[in-house]
């Protein structure tokens, strides 16, 4: 950041340009700030939901044999705290921080696709609602938050408990994927200049991290979804074991989406940590690099994980080891963060703000939460303590002592920001204590309760009476420090002090700006040339990118005349450039051609989902009445249709509209040329008795998997027909909306080829 | 890196503060995408379309329907948008 451009800042603002007056402001606006805030008031209400269903459960286990819930009414209070608390809550927090912040933090003035932002918002709220009808019609889901396959099949449950359950989620799953995308693209392509990948703020490296997962875990979510309505509507099969179908199957694909969503539950969190500690001990972070990469790691890790979740499924013995291996190895990358965040702290003049004491409290139960994670990795504990109190325990000291510890001190330290007022620190640290209090309380006793299974109505043990009480008292002693946080809300809403731009004294540029922002957010977008713009700023003298690394590796820097000491290497002051010359992030592809090739590798995950459940039981099919060769021409067509959009494209760029046009239509007659092929194929194939819902598993995976390619080459032919309508749109230059059509053309086109391969030819071998 | 322990601070912040949402003097404009009813309307079209399988299946083709139509006109809103 260069005073130059901070004084630009200052001196020129730009003029509010949207209008903000009223209830239907809210409901339209596409300004990341108040989409930001409507994620955090909707995920709060929600929170507050699911924690008045979690107080029930916590009564009727009070006591030994409690009559407060009916045990159909005690399931659904659980699953719906689940539910609640994953998607409802912590997934959207985590998201509404990122939507507020994420730009402000790069510099930039909005989301890469606002209105694309607000629709993923919008489903947050009518996914919720759509699961919470279920009261309304009396039929709650009652099936775990993982609605196990056997429990969701209509011979187990009858209700549309179950339904609403996979339709919530599949709402659901479409806004994040679609936020995601957008925060993918945003911090990609519109970081301020100056800002590389290894200047980027912390929490902006774990939101990144965090988007990849959720775009390639929520597609298994969303097909395992889809097939269990498949198996309750179409009269599929996939998971009913006494017609070929297979439970654990649909566990494999569910934990392949529950495992990488543990870290999507915790890595903003990591990511708002590490950007707390360093403010308020007054140091810089220590071991940048490594808590970006070791983010990325819990990444790539995170997906070869899931079967931990299955050991007492019935694995065998390598399968166990790989995974008990993995899920050890995970833990590395994790407690370096840990030890990254004490370095920081170790020798700092700590500032015990509320939002400190909020991140101190969770290194520690984190901590606890973390190694009791461990344990299950040694498959014969895991054996002994599955679907027991020790299990939630550990989970909840994760996402309750970890995530939701860190949200309560992303709350306290960004209210400032998005109210202009600071939230009261004298409530703020009776409400931590209370709360620390009350956590504890609640599920440090639970460890002990190791002999207890979960998801049990009641009780008759004895022994168990008193942990359950404790447990109890401590649960309404969080439910009186939430109070009290609400409360301080609304009082430092109206009596709060008045915050200024950068009441933390903190570097990151979401605090160089007026709070709260005006709706551009930066009147001049800034240039940054450290990870500590407003520290360089203030510290003309010692500027931080002095010290950074900018260079080779290693290279320490050279005694400067500024007080200040040390240094992990970097070039000498006055190599490095002026902030005019440092480069914006460039990239050659717009971003809507950047976020179909994102939501493609999305796709590609679904796709895979449906593949694997096909391979798994295609190894029961002893004979075809698939016509190859008939397939493979109308397949040549749809591999020749890829050709023409390519030359459709080439003709676009030198002007040659007339030829684009006949090009384009060509492609759209091929693609139709296909699906007739593909529907005749099916005409025959029912003609001879083989339908979806036939005995065997061989018409439930074939027409699944080959109709929902054929939906998404539909798809395509509804994209390119409306690119002909709208030929006169688009010119050389003005032409990304085809290319980017184009590439979800060539995905529909080469996905085939990898389903002609594994359906059609592998019955030749 | 040690950078730090002296750079201990008390509020207000060593940075001066920045008001930039204040009255202009001269307009200046700058683009950023305008309020719209489609998103929440797309959003609803989708919600509709799943809330056909507890209820009716008609809601699931009307939830289409509204789906489409948005879509249609968040597309009509991109092509009149300045770029």
């Amino acid at each position: 950041m260069t005073a130059s451009t901070y004084d630009e800042i200052i001196a020129h603002p730009i003029p509010r340009v949207w209008s903000s007056e009223g209830l239907l402001a809210w409901v339209k606006t596409t300004d990341h700030k108040l989409i930001g805030i409507m994620y955090l008031v909707t995920s709060f209400t929600f929170f507050l939901i699911g924690g008045i269903e979690a107080l029930f459960i916590r009564l009727q286990l009070a006591v030994p044999q409690g009559h407060v819930l009916t045990p159909q009414v005690y399931n659904q209070l659980f699953t719906m705290h689940g539910v609640t608390m994953i998607f409802l809550v912590v997934m959207p927090i985590l998201i509404g921080f990122a939507n507020y912040s994420v730009p402000l933090m790069i510099g930039y003035r909005d989301m890469a696709f606002p209105r694309l932002n607000a629709m993923s918002l919008w489903l947050l709220v009518f996914g919720g609602l759509l699961l919470y009808f279920s009261l309304i019609q009396g039929e709650m889901p009652a099936v775990g938050w993982f609605s196990y396959a056997n429990l969701f099949e209509r011979p187990f449950d009858l209700t549309n408990g179950p339904v609403f359950w996979a339709v919530g989620l599949i709402v659901l799953g479409i806004g994040s994927i679609a936020t995601a995308l957008n925060l993918i693209v945003t911090i990609i392509v519109y970081r301020c200049p100056g800002m590389s990948l290894n200047k980027m703020p912390l929490f902006v490296w774990m939101v990144l991290v965090n988007m990849f997962l959720i775009i390639w875990a929520m597609p298994f979510l969303t097909a395992d979804s889809i097939l269990l309505l498949f198996d309750r509507f179409v009269g599929t099969h996939f998971f009913q074991p006494d017609q070929g179908g297979n439970v654990v199957l649909w566990q494999h694909l569910f934990w392949g989406f529950g495992h990488p969503e543990v870290y999507i539950m915790i890595l903003p969190a990591f990511g708002m940590c590490s950007e707390i500690i360093p403010v308020f001990s007054r140091k810089p972070i220590f071991g940048y690099t490594f808590v970006a990469f070791s983010g990325v790691a819990i990444g790539f890790i995170s997906f070869v994980v899931w079967a931990h979740h299955m050991f007492t499924v019935g694995l065998t013995e390598s399968e166990q080891a790989f995974f008990a291996a993995t899920s050890m190895v995970i833990a590395v990358p994790t407690g370096v963060k840990i030890f990254n965040w004490l370095g920081t702290m170790w020798g700092g003049s700590i500032h015990w703000s509320t939002a400190m004491k909020y991140c101190a409290a969770f290194i520690v139960q984190f901590t606890i939460g973390g190694i009791s994670g461990v344990m299950f990795s040694v498959v014969p504990l895991d054996y002994a303590s599955t679907d027991t109190y020790f299990v939630v325990a550990h989970f909840h000291y994760v996402l309750f002592g970890g995530t939701m510890f860190l949200i309560m001190a992303g709350m306290y330290y960004w209210f400032p920001k998005i109210t202009g007022r600071l939230l009261s620190e004298k409530i703020g640290n009776i409400q931590f204590w209370l709360l620390v209090v009350g956590f504890n309380v609640t599920f440090f006793i639970q460890h002990f309760l190791v002999a207890m299974p979960r998801r049990v109505y009641t009780y008759t043990d004895p022994n168990w009476a008193l942990p359950n009480m404790i447990s109890t008292i401590g649960a309404f002693i969080i439910a009186a420090s939430i109070a009290l946080f609400l409360y301080n809300v609304f009082y430092s809403l109206r009596r709060g002090e008045i915050a200024g731009p950068n009441p933390w004294n903190a570097w990151t540029l979401e605090w160089l700006t007026s709070s709260p922002p005006p709706a551009y957010n930066f009147a001049t977008i800034p240039t940054v040339r450290s990870r500590r713009p407003l520290w360089d700023l203030a510290h003309p003298e010692s500027p931080d990118w002095r010290f950074e690394r900018h260079g080779r590796e290693g290279r320490l820097p050279p005694a400067a005349a500024t007080p200040v000491g040390g240094g992990d290497g970097g070039p000498a002051a006055a190599a490095v450039p002026p902030a005019a010359t440092f480069p914006v992030p460039r990239i050659s592809i717009s971003p809507a051609r950047m976020v179909m090739l994102f939501f493609i590798s999305s796709e590609s995950i679904f796709f895979i989902s449906l593949i694997v459940m096909y391979s798994s039981y295609a190894f029961h099919f002893t004979s075809s009445q698939l016509d190859i060769k008939r397939t493979f021409w109308f397949s040549l067509a749809l591999f020749a249709s890829s050709g023409t959009m390519i030359l459709a494209e080439k003709f676009l760029d030198r002007g040659n509209k007339k030829g684009f046009t006949a090009l384009l239509l060509t492609t759209i007659t091929l693609g139709a040329i296909f699906l007739v092929g593909q529907l005749t194929e099916y005409a025959k194939l029912y003609s001879e008795s083989v339908k979806i819902n036939s005995p065997g598993e061989f018409g439930t995976t074939f027409f699944t998997l080959t109709g929902f390619h054929g939906f998404h080459v539909f798809m395509g032919l509804i994209a390119l027909t409306s690119l002909l309508f709208l030929a006169k749109d688009w010119r050389p230059g003005h032409d990304s909306p085809v290319k980017t059509v184009g590439y979800y053309w060539h995905f529909v086109d080469g996905i085939w080829v990898f389903i002609f391969s594994i359906v059609y030819l592998r019955t030749l071998f | 890196m040690r950078r730090d322990i002296d750079e201990i601070t008390e509020r207000p912040a060593a940075i001066p503060p920045v008001e930039t949402a204040e009255e202009p003097e001269e307009e200046v404009h700058y683009h950023l995408s305008p309020q719209s009813i489609w998103p929440i309307t797309a959003a609803a079209g989708i919600a509709l379309s799943g809330a056909g399988f507890v209820t009716n299946f008609f809601i699931t083709a009307g939830g289409v329907i509204v789906l489409l139509y948005a879509i249609f006109m968040w597309v009509q809103e991109l092509r009149h948008e300045p770029h």
